[in-house]
């Protein structure tokens, strides 16, 4: 009798329903290839749950939708992981567009996504926490950095969708309160290769530094008409970079010729160059999970994060209804790889370290500059009214025909 | 006397009644222990969480509020224009401006009104480039720049330069603050003038207002402490407010990494969680910790495990109380228990015992009233029974015995007699048993007839040990009935020769183990005596001539004599029929009579002459035994031999006639009464020819003596060849008169030989000038022939008589003729 009641408990406690999480990436279309690098990171950190022993003694299994880098297919998705597969979370989206049709979704259920990826703010969902760096976080120290250290004129250099728009607007206030010139701004079609009237433009203006916010491939045919450049080479004109990961950037510098490039910039929470033990141990972990190893970035080391954090809450709930993890994953907070995160309880953003990088001779980033705390985030930028940004965002939507980005003609 | 049983039933009730009652009690109590124990954790858990939360949630308001009080305050016109002017006079006057306070009248009003409301302890207007160009408190930080200056390290320094990095109201860290030699926290928002940021508002905050929230210890009993910490560059942990169990610790930047403290070192690392841990004091306690981002702080909130468990402690107090009664009752239960069942059964169980021990008088004295009572009461009725049956078995069995005892005494001495011994072995044992004579023969004595098996090989001869050894171990492989010989040798070299003879009693014992049973037999001096007869056989073989036959006569066994006087080998005679050596002059008869004799299973003796190998003749003694088996069965002969051939050669001699080697006068005169005799015996005819050679006389006259025996020996070599019958006898009677005696069947035979011996001689065509019957020699011939029987007696006068007289009437009637007698009747 004691056996069986015995055994009976230990059954109880061995074989729990495994919990179902939803992974919402891309992985057909033109985001597959930077989704899958954060849905790898994602994997990664369910995977050390279940090793530690999962979730309330609950196994953690990922069901994993495609987004098919089409914002209507990830709402579509993301319906099907709530109401189908009663998915407790869903940790996904990438880019802005995807995650405002995602918003309405988990809104409409009140349900939780845990979004991962730096963006422009002027957002705030109760249903959403965010766990990649606001613009405050990442810009402010740049643009602070840059005045105090390679000069006074900037020019302002982006693919024409939602956060380079939001980025340069907060830029080009900064450089007001700190009374730098913004001598250029320039936009390009998402995809565009070709430079020349970008370099003819930055010729003329003569910047101390280009903040780039160009997003994907452009950022070769940009870095490559640069530096084949004779004045520009001869400038050796700074660039601060904030849409492009590390590792890729990285990539792109390498494969240029010439003398090594120290002119770039980057601000990010997290650099792979890192050398404490907490990123070391990570990155060790990361790649005999994976079985490669591969270049890791600031967003991987936030999806990751964002299962940790998760699971923390759920730990303090007692459960996995996302209405219960939504009251007590404000406040969580860890110490990863990439420092201290701490979700703020207000915002659902995450407080987060800030550091600047100046890539040194050796390809690798050297920290400049590093914030030593977290740094509070701040979605809605302080010096603006709240209605003043959401106009600001709702004007570039319908300016693009009601979409998150400019699919139409180039525009000033 | 202590019986297992007596002890294992009080045993087995009390494990039964701690199965039953103290392991579910027990395992109750500890579910109950655990449960409880996990609900208070969770519960008190859960409080500390909330307690920590509403803390941190109150540092962080206390510090948002601060800064958005500031935030206002910097927008204000006045503070704005403050600072230019501030920076201005700064400019132009440095330090020393004895301007600093009236300038700042109009705005220092206001400002002065804030470090009032809000008790701030100082406020600051900062410029761009760091200077420090307006402080209420004025302390020596006032004119000093935060990028270059003596204090570009503090937390006032490096709040400045995030506020005018981040363009953010930002907060310090509360560390000490030299100027104001305290624990400082600040806050600094930037201050714009036409939008362009101009520089810093700061102010220094009362950190007893920071105090208040943290060592606020509302609801957290007489143990509970709320630890503040922050790490600092040089990785220490440095309590960030007083602690309420090291009241004198805050004041010396006391540094928590040197202590035990897991909770804080989780919490300022950035970590949030909850339970048992080790705080400062190396004490045990329940945590909760986390993070506080605006002040880097880790927080954590505890209450001392000894206090937090109190519940706990107190319910495992109730808990245990209960088991110890729970205890005391199984405790009485088993007394009980025993009083009612262990008892009678122990009392029922040791009365079987004795009664199983042999005590037939013992009865059990239980008086129960349950099953055991029952037990007991069929117990003695069953032993009341048993002891009568057994007084009326004792006497039958000490017949028994006695006659088991004699049979044993009888063995031992039909042991002794037949010096057999018998010794028997359990293989589950390393001992074997033996029986008196065994002990006797091996020449070793051991009290109660066992000895140790080794023992056993130690007697055997060491050449013979391993056969010995080997023979037991065929026994044991399963073939059994094995016998074999060995020597044993007894004290004083003196050896025996002995026979073991062994079987396996394969049921065997309780063990299941096999029994080997060896009779034993001292074979020593029945070797000797065989040894003796061996070398007398071997005599008597070497010169004696006997020989074996089965009963169709053919040889089964023959000696060395034997051999050696017929010349053949053993290996040819072997097998062979007895036949082979007898000689053809043997009369038939003679077998006749021989065979009828031993046939009968007599005796038969007499003289035969037989044949050797090289056709020589010998004659033997012989007499011939019938050979039976045990059971009295004919099975075949044996002859006894003696070789007399040179005793008959000289009785051949004295019965022969020299000349013509016939037999002579005498033997006629032995011969003609036994031949008769026969004749008689067999109803056969016997005839008596008488011959004489015609006118011999004249012979010897005209030719000489000499021609005369020539004639004699002629005329004997053709008596002898024409008789061919071994029963026929031809005999010289004397000068030139010849006689022959035949036992035949028909008469005529006696008649036609005559004729052929008268043709025959003539035949030889010997000159006989003197002959009146014939040129040559001639015979004449008397025949007499008559049947016998036992009825006819007739002399041998009277035979002799009537052939003379035949002989006489052939010479009479013309000579070289046969004339047989012709009784006158007819």
């Amino acid at each position: 009798m004691i056996l069986v009641s015995t055994l009976i408990y230990f059954e109880m406690r061995v074989h729990k329903e495994p919990i179902k999480v939803g992974l919402l990436h891309s992985h057909t279309g033109t985001m597959a290839l930077s989704e899958s690098n954060v849905y790898k990171a994602t994997l990664y950190g369910l995977d050390k749950l279940n090793k530690d022993g999962g979730l309330l003694g609950h196994k953690i299994v990922p069901v994993v939708a495609d987004g098919r880098s089409d914002p209507h297919a990830f709402a579509d998705q993301a319906q099907r992981l709530i109401s189908e597969d009663n998915v407790s979370v869903i940790f996904g989206c990438w880019t802005s567009a995807s995650r405002k049709m995602v918003k309405e979704e988990v809104e409409k259920a009140d349900h939780l996504l845990m979004y991962p990826i730096q963006y422009e703010g002027i957002e705030n969902s109760p249903n959403i926490v965010y766990t990649g760096s606001l613009p405050n976080q990442q810009i402010k120290p740049a643009v602070k950095w840059a005045l105090d250290h390679l000069g006074g004129r900037f020019f302002l250099l982006g693919s024409d969708y939602i956060y380079p728009r939001i980025a340069n607007t907060i830029i080009k206030d900064l450089a007001s309160f700190l009374d730098a010139e913004v001598v250029g701004e320039h936009y390009v079609l998402l995809g565009e290769d070709n430079f020349t009237e970008v370099i003819a433009k930055l010729n003329e203006a003569k910047p101390d530094v280009i903040f780039n916010t160009l997003n994907g491939s452009s950022n070769n045919s940009f870095i490559s008409a640069l530096q084949n450049d004779v004045q520009m080479r001869a400038h050796r004109t700074a660039v601060f970079s904030f849409s492009i990961a590390e590792p890729e950037l990285r990539a792109i510098i390498s494969e240029q010729r010439g003398d090594p490039l120290t002119n770039y910039y980057a601000a990010w929470s997290y650099f792979q160059s890192l050398n404490d033990q907490e990123n070391k141990k990570f990155i060790a972990g990361l790649t005999a999970f994976l079985g490669e190893g591969v270049p890791v970035s600031d967003p991987m080391v936030s999806a990751y994060e964002s299962v940790l954090l998760w699971a923390a809450a759920v730990e303090e709930a007692g459960s996995f209804n996302p209405r219960d993890v939504r009251r007590t994953i404000g406040g969580q907070s860890r110490n990863g790889p990439g420092g201290i995160i701490y979700i703020d309880p207000k915002t659902l953003h995450s407080w987060k370290m800030v550091k600047v990088g100046r890539l040194n001779d050796q390809g690798s980033f050297e920290i400049v500059w590093d914030s030593g705390k977290p740094i509070r985030p701040e979605p809605f930028p302080g010096y603006l009214y709240r209605r003043e940004w959401l106009d600001l965002e709702k004007r570039y939507y319908e300016l693009w025909g009601h979409h998150w980005e400019n699919h139409g003609e180039r525009r000033p | 006397m202590k019986s297992p049983s007596r002890k294992y039933i009080t045993r087995e009730i009390s494990w039964w009644f701690f199965f039953l009652a103290v392991i579910p009690m027990s395992t109750g109590a500890i579910i109950v222990h655990i449960n409880t124990r996990d609900i208070i954790i969770h519960e008190l858990t859960g409080h500390l969480r909330d307690i920590c939360r509403d803390r941190m949630k109150r540092i962080e308001d206390y510090v948002t509020e601060r800064k958005q009080d500031i935030m206002v305050t910097a927008a204000l016109p006045g503070v704005e224009s403050a600072l230019r002017e501030c920076s201005g006079n700064f400019a132009i006057n440095g330090i020393e401006s004895a301007r600093l306070e009236t300038l700042a009248g109009e705005a220092g009003v206001y400002l002065q009104n804030q470090l009032r409301f809000y008790s701030y302890y100082d406020i600051f207007l900062i410029n761009y480039q760091g200077d420090i160009v307006f402080s209420l408190a004025r302390e020596d930080d006032l004119g000093t720049n935060l990028r270059t200056g003596p204090y570009k390290d503090s937390g006032l320094a490096k709040v400045f330069d995030m506020a005018i990095t981040l363009l953010d109201s930002e907060i310090s860290q509360l560390q000490y603050y030299e100027p104001s030699k305290k624990i400082a926290a600040f806050i600094a928002t930037p201050v714009y003038s036409n939008n362009v940021v101009s520089g810093v508002l700061a102010i220094q905050l009362n950190e007893d207002r920071l105090f208040s929230i943290v060592n606020d210890y509302l609801g957290l009993g007489k143990s509970g402490e709320l630890t503040a910490a922050y790490l600092r560059a040089d990785k220490a942990i440095i309590t960030a407010a007083p602690l309420r169990h090291r009241p004198g610790a805050f004041a010396h930047s006391f540094d928590l990494s040197r202590h035990p403290a897991i909770p804080i070192r989780l919490a300022v690392s950035g970590q949030q969680g909850a339970g048992l841990s080790i705080d400062y004091r190396g004490v045990d306690v329940l945590a909760a910790w986390g993070y506080v981002p605006s002040l880097n702080w880790g927080l954590v909130v505890k209450v001392d495990r000894s206090e937090a468990f109190g519940p706990v402690y107190r319910l495992d107090a109730i808990t245990g109380g209960i088991l110890v009664v729970a205890l005391l009752l199984v405790a009485v239960g088993i007394y009980f228990a025993t009083l009612s069942i262990a008892n009678p059964i122990k009392k029922l169980a040791l009365a079987m015992q004795r009664f199983s021990e042999g005590d037939f008088k013992q009865r059990a004295e239980v008086m129960v009233p349950n099953e055991v009572g029952l037990l007991a009461g069929v117990f003695n009725k069953m032993a009341t029974e048993i002891d009568q049956y057994a007084s009326s078995m004792e006497v039958l069995v000490a017949r028994q015995t006695g006659e088991l005892k004699r049979t044993m005494g009888n063995l031992d001495k039909a042991q002794a007699i037949a010096h057999v011994g018998s010794w028997e072995w359990n293989l589950s044992q390393r001992s074997i048993s033996g029986s008196d004579e065994f002990f006797r023969i091996i020449g070793l004595d051991y009290p109660g007839n066992i000895m140790p098996y080794d023992d056993l090989l130690g007697v055997v001869h060491p050449d013979d040990r391993q056969m010995f050894a080997g023979s037991v171990s065929m026994v044991l492989e399963g073939v059994t009935g094995e016998s074999w010989e060995h020597r044993v040798v007894r004290s004083r070299g003196e050896i025996r020769y002995v026979r073991q003879q062994a079987e396996i009693l394969r049921s065997g014992d309780e063990q299941g183990q096999p029994t080997l049973l060896v009779a034993m037999q001292d074979e020593t001096d029945l070797r000797q005596a065989r040894r003796a007869l061996q070398q007398y056989l071997t005599i008597v073989d070497q010169n004696v001539i006997t020989s074996s036959t089965d009963l169709q006569g053919d040889i089964t066994r023959v000696s060395d004599a034997f051999c050696r006087t017929t010349g053949y080998s053993r290996e040819e005679l072997i097998g062979k029929n007895h036949r082979l050596i007898r000689h053809p002059d043997t009369e038939e008869e003679v077998y006749r009579f021989l065979w009828q004799t031993i046939g009968k299973a007599e005796v038969w003796h007499g003289e035969l002459k037989n044949r050797r190998k090289n056709g020589q003749d010998y004659w033997v003694d012989i007499t011939i035994s019938p050979k039976l088996d045990g059971n009295g069965v004919l099975v075949g002969y044996t002859s006894i031999q003696t070789d007399i051939t040179d005793k008959k050669r000289i009785e051949e001699v004295s019965i022969t006639d020299e000349l013509t080697s016939l037999y002579n006068r005498r033997y006629f005169n032995e011969i003609f009464p036994r031949e008769l005799q026969r004749a008689r015996r067999n109803n056969m005819i016997f005839a008596f020819l008488m011959l004489d050679i015609d006118h011999f006389k004249k012979y010897n006259d005209t030719y000489g003596h000499q021609m005369g025996d020539e004639v004699l020996r002629k005329v004997g070599v053709v008596l002898k060849k024409n008789l061919k019958r071994s029963e026929d006898y031809a005999f010289r009677l004397g000068g030139e008169e010849f006689g022959i005696i035949m036992t035949i069947k028909h008469g005529e035979d006696a008649r036609s030989l005559g004729g052929i011996l008268v043709n025959d001689i003539e035949l030889l065509h010997i000159p006989h000038q003197e002959n009146s019957a014939s040129p040559y020699v001639t015979i004449s011939c008397g025949l007499t022939a008559m049947e016998m029987n036992k009825y006819v007696d007739m002399s041998l006068e009277e035979i002799y008589r009537r052939a003379d007289s035949a002989l006489y009437k052939a010479k009479e009637s013309g000579r070289n003729k046969i004339v047989s007698y012709e009784s006158r009747k007819n």
